[in-house]
């Protein structure tokens, strides 16, 4: 039948290496989520952050589109859920489901377009008011490479990012400036030490917990 | 990697088994136990499951891994298997079959703490063995009670068979594109140390440990017979004390005469009894080493205490994983079979908290005293101090591990380099003698070093001859060991186009439907009219797909004037399925959606859910066609034509403005109710028959909404029965009572003037309202039309309706003694507050 024993012992030693059993590969997963007015380029910072892509003409959000993107900082394989929700204002009382629980979001203005800073400004209130309290919130002025026709000024933006403890970059899907840069930055500013990462309890053979001898284990 | 090629020349393949292609999935070290083909019903179909019990030597544990197929079996390569499931066997795993299924197809369900149960069928046939299959199951769950309760189970492996693990297996298949080979130095050495002392001096081992060209990175130092005293039985009770301090000191010792130019540190030591192994690396390699376990096996007198055995310990250094054992075997010339029933205890026993057994280790290095003697070749066992490598040769024919190993009875696999050196045993203590006491024991080499595994070299095998103290000498043997390490840049640009290949195919494969429309228009909607409307989603990507409504914050998917079915469905590729919306604004939903409507322009928003995909939202629009029913008194008194003739945009308007300005005393429709029931004299008799009868609105209800609703100039068209319910719900159905925000006051008011100071603090349309109507019910009471008993109680409960006060125990009988105060004529005491009410011209008295 389908059995075949273990421990055959037959042809050479067990080559049983396993890649993740080593330091350097913790992993994590976070919820990531993406607010702002429709129009300012959601969609397309996440098209082009997990695709590279970048279509002048992206079609409008009707829902939330769940894409993952995995990416590794230092020792770190941080993989990305990403909730890309609908800008339409219609749809704004879904958002609490889609931010509830997540560990970070990116609100996105149009830095031509002074009403999406406000309405960008509105998001992060609402988050601070009622998202996980350790959400880490980037602002992001996407439309970055249309900067000569800007409203939106980068030192106000920045400044108003500062104060309230929020990353800042300004962002272009259609070039790719600083996209894989912010949520580079949201991972790096992201807690990584917690979840079932294993390494480091069992290397200390001396210490006295550790050294017990288990008892015959099954075979 | 070297992996045989499947496909023989003129593709003549041998077939290959789904068992076969299922190992692909898996990890070498990992088994499959069982397979078994399943079904699973989705929708109305039969889809096929493939369930594949796995055992993982890394993790000691079991597990179920439920396949779906990407396309219809037998299957062909292993990419048409995707993972569906996974069921770890733990203490809240459970499978139950249901004694209810039918002669030709079974079921059984599988579950976990934070999963199922999940239903599988099957079509029991030869290759579905259930019973099989449920034993091989059970006797892994048997297994696993064996452990210490309080141990966690390792199932860390699984997460390579969840989503993150993916991308560890696809590097794995890569291996060869960033695995290097590092050599390291590794200095095995054994010594029975008869239990004497280590020596004087600052580093009296240095000329056994210390003595190589080049610094080893790793010294595997076995130690036997550190200290025995004659009675077992004491071995306990010096266990943890002397034997501590004799352990330490022989560490200190060793240390200090381990090579002299690096530096180095204990990783682990594991003592049995008298038998020690300890594993010393360099400091520089020490933070490669990300594993280190050890374990002892006991043998010796009854098998159990230890004074023979076997220590252990397994390390993992880069991706290679290394093992060390140190064993004392079984003595005396005769005993062999007990020395190769000691060996086969100690591979039996020798595993790993981490379920490795020694054979799952890349390099494995075996030292001891082995105990092993020459077959003694009759004058040959005492070569002289300046023997030859032809003497050795000689003598090692007779050796009894030479012999057992090429009979295959222990130490299968390994390997042993050539001895060139003198027996190490047995010598008179202090001297390079043999045995010279009566018993003269034949010289032997009981003392050895083998390895197993790859890419192992052995430089230097050889024993000490002038560390005298013990009557064994010490051995030593040197390798060189390709060592299989990450190139960390090499490594590095895998595992990123791994990460991104992973995160194509799991965004690319991601379950998608599509949806005929995401707004659904109802065009125009009115009050107890239900209507429906019909949209197709259809699956048109390569994958199966479940959906469904998610739920929202309100608890529900939907707002209760709208009803979807199905709620959920799975889509088979290429299928669609009609979803069906009903809406009805009904007496119990009216209020709902005319407070929606204030706030919205939407009738709701619905989530469609794709399981491990997008969600889409789907708006419900339409144009509510206003009516009086659900309308304020105030907002009533505000318009200036009939309802039917404001969209449901003007309604919006005229509901949220709150001025005090009114356009009538009291709404034209009530009124006009009133005033046709008034009229009706004794045919009105029992109009008001009980509470219930609004549940079910018939046709007549509307045909008197759209009278009402336009002003009409046409005769009232129903009968009193029907008028008597529209007035009802006139009153009831509104968001707010008519008697709020006094309902509370008025139930706890004793007398009329009292009750009367907060009915003048009413709104006036409301105020007017409730005046004019307690004179009707009492004129109908007067004339006995109705009873009054009846009347005060459905009246009571729709002026006074209240969430909190509803719930008092005499809630009931305050409404009525309410009511009473002013429909009951004996209890009329005080003059009636006319307010602008009476009959007569149907529109008379309603301008303000």
């Amino acid at each position: 039948m389908a059995t075949t024993p273990r421990s055959g012992g037959v042809g050479g030693a067990g080559t049983a290496t396993r890649p993740n059993g080593t330091s350097q590969n913790k992993s994590c997963q976070f919820k990531l989520v993406l607010l702002g007015e429709s129009a300012v380029g959601k969609s397309s910072l996440v098209l082009r952050f997990v695709k590279g892509q970048f279509h002048e003409y992206q079609e409008s959000t009707i829902g939330a589109a769940f894409l993952t993107q995995t990416i590794c900082i230092e020792d770190t394989v941080v993989k990305f859920e990403i909730w890309d929700t609908a800008g339409q204002e219609r749809y704004h009382s879904l958002a609490p489901m889609y931010y509830r629980g997540a560990q970070a979001a990116i609100v996105v203005y149009d830095i031509q377009n002074q009403d999406s800073f406000q309405r960008a400004k509105t998001w992060v209130k609402e988050l601070h008011k009622q998202a996980s309290p350790n959400i880490v919130i980037a602002l992001a002025g996407n439309k970055a490479d249309l900067s000569n026709i800007r409203v939106v000024e980068f030192d106000e933006a920045k400044q108003y990012a500062e104060e309230n403890g929020l990353l800042f970059m300004e962002t272009s899907a259609k070039t790719g400036m600083n996209v894989n840069d912010i949520f580079l930055a949201i991972a790096k500013k992201l807690p990584k030490n917690d979840g079932a990462n294993n390494q480091g309890t069992s290397i200390r053979p001396n210490g006295n917990e550790t050294n017990r001898p288990t008892n015959n284990c099954c075979k | 990697m070297e992996t045989v090629g499947d496909s023989v020349p003129n593709g003549t393949a041998p077939p290959r088994t789904t068992l076969d292609i299922v190992k692909e999935r898996f990890k070498e070290d990992e088994v499959i136990l069982s397979i078994f083909d399943a079904y699973q019903i989705i929708g109305h179909e039969y889809t096929n499951r493939l369930l594949a019990l796995v055992s993982s030597a890394s993790g000691g544990t079991f597990a179920i891994i439920a396949f779906s197929y990407l396309r219809t079996p037998p299957l062909t390569t292993v990419n048409e298997l995707i993972i569906n499931k996974v069921f770890a066997i733990d203490s809240s795993f459970q499978i139950r079959q249901d004694s209810m299924g039918s002669i030709n197809t079974q079921q059984f369900d599988l579950s976990t703490a934070e999963d199922g149960p999940f239903k599988y069928y099957y079509f029991p046939t030869e290759s579905s063995n259930y019973e099989d299959f449920h034993a091989k199951i059970t006797s892994c769950q048997r297994s696993m009670a064996q452990y210490d309760p309080e141990a966690v189970l390792n199932f860390r492996w699984l997460n390579d068979y969840r989503q993150i693990g993916e991308v560890k297996q696809e590097l794995k298949k890569r291996e060869s594109e960033y695995i290097v080979y590092e050599d390291i130095h590794i200095f095995c050495a054994t010594w029975n140390v008869n239990n004497k002392p280590c020596g004087d001096g600052e580093n009296p081992l240095r000329s056994w440990l210390g003595h190589t060209a080049q610094p080893p990175d790793i010294y595997a130092i076995g130690l036997q017979e550190l200290y025995a005293p004659a009675k077992a039985m004491a071995y306990e009770m010096v266990k943890t004390t002397q034997m501590g301090g004799i352990e330490k000191t022989w560490i200190d010792k060793i240390m200090a005469s381990l090579h002299p130019d690096a530096k180095y540190e204990v990783l682990g030591t594991q003592r049995l009894v008298a038998t020690m192994l300890t594993v010393i690396v360099r400091q520089q390699i020490r933070p490669q080493i990300t594993r280190c376990r050890l374990k002892t096996v006991a043998r010796g007198v009854f098998n159990a205490l230890g004074n023979k055995g076997g220590v252990g310990i397994s390390l993992q250094l880069n991706e290679g994983n290394l093992c060390f054992i140190n064993s004392h075997l079984a003595a005396h010339m005769a005993n062999v079979e007990e020395r190769n029933a000691d060996y086969n205890a100690i591979v039996q026993g020798m595993t790993f908290d981490d379920g490795r057994t020694i054979s799952d280790h890349d390099h494995i290095f075996w030292v001891g005293d082995l105990n092993y003697r020459i077959q003694e070749p009759p004058g040959q066992q005492r070569p002289g101090p300046m023997s030859d490598a032809q003497t050795y040769e000689l003598l090692l024919q007779y050796d009894q591990l030479r012999q057992e190993m090429q009979r295959g009875k222990c130490f299968e696999g390994y390997t042993e380099g050539d001895i060139k050196f003198r027996p190490t045993y047995k010598y008179d203590p202090g001297t390079d003698t043999y045995d010279s006491s009566e018993k003269q024991r034949a010289p032997a080499y009981c003392d050895r070093v083998l390895w197993k595994g790859t890419r192992i070299e052995q430089l230097a095998y050889n024993s000490i001859m002038e560390i005298r103290q013990s009557d064994h000498k010490p051995v030593y043997a040197v390798f060189r060991v390709k060592i299989k390490t990450r190139d960390a840049v090499k490594y590095k640009r895998v595992q990123e186009e791994v990460l991104k290949a992973v995160d194509k195919r799991e965004n690319d494969n991601q379950p998608q439907i599509n949806v005929e429309k995401t707004v659904i228009d109802f065009g125009s909607v009115r009050f107890n009219e239900p209507v429906t409307q019909n949209f197709t989603v259809f699956n048109n990507c390569p994958l199966p797909v479940d959906f469904s409504f998610k739920e929202k914050d309100i608890h529900a998917i939907c707002e209760p004037w709208l009803h979807v079915d199905p709620r959920h469905d799975s889509l088979l590729i290429d299928s669609a399925r009609s979803i069906r919306l009903k809406m009805h604004v009904s007496v119990r939903t009216i209020a709902g959606l005319l407070r929606k409507i204030r706030q919205s322009d939407n009738f709701d928003i619905l989530i469609l859910h794709v399981e491990n995909g997008r969600d889409i939202f789907i708006t419900v629009t339409g144009d509510y066609q206003p009516s009086c029913f659900g309308l304020s008194m105030e907002t009533m008194c505000r318009t200036d034509r009939p309802l039917g003739e404001y969209t449901q945009e003007q309604i919006k308007q005229l509901i949220n403005d709150d001025s005090p300005e009114y356009r009538v005393t009291m709404p034209r429709e009530f009124f006009l109710l009133i005033d046709f029931l008034y009229k009706q004299g004794p045919k009105q008799e029992g109009a008001f028959p009980s509470y219930d009868s609004r549940q079910s609105l018939g046709s007549q209800f509307n045909l008197l909404r759209d009278w009402l609703d336009s002003w009409s100039d046409e005769p009232f068209p129903v009968n009193a029965e029907t008028a008597a319910q529209a007035l009802l719900l006139l009153l009831d159905l509104p968001e707010q009572a008519l008697l709020e925000p006094f309902v509370e006051d008025l139930l706890t008011c004793s007398n009329k003037s009292r009750a009367m100071d907060y009915i003048s603090l009413l709104s006036p349309p409301k105020r007017n309202v409730f005046m004019h109507l307690c004179m009707f019910l009492r004129a109908g009471i007067e004339s006995q039309y109705y009873d009054l008993q009846q009347v005060a109680s459905i009246f009571g409960r729709i002026l006074l309706r209240s969430g909190e006060c509803t719930a008092w125990m005499d809630y009931h009988s305050r409404c009525v003694q309410f009511m009473r105060l002013f429909i009951d004529n004996d209890m009329e005491s005080l003059g009636n507050g006319n307010d602008g009410a009476g009959s007569g011209d149907r529109t008379a008295g309603l301008q303000a």
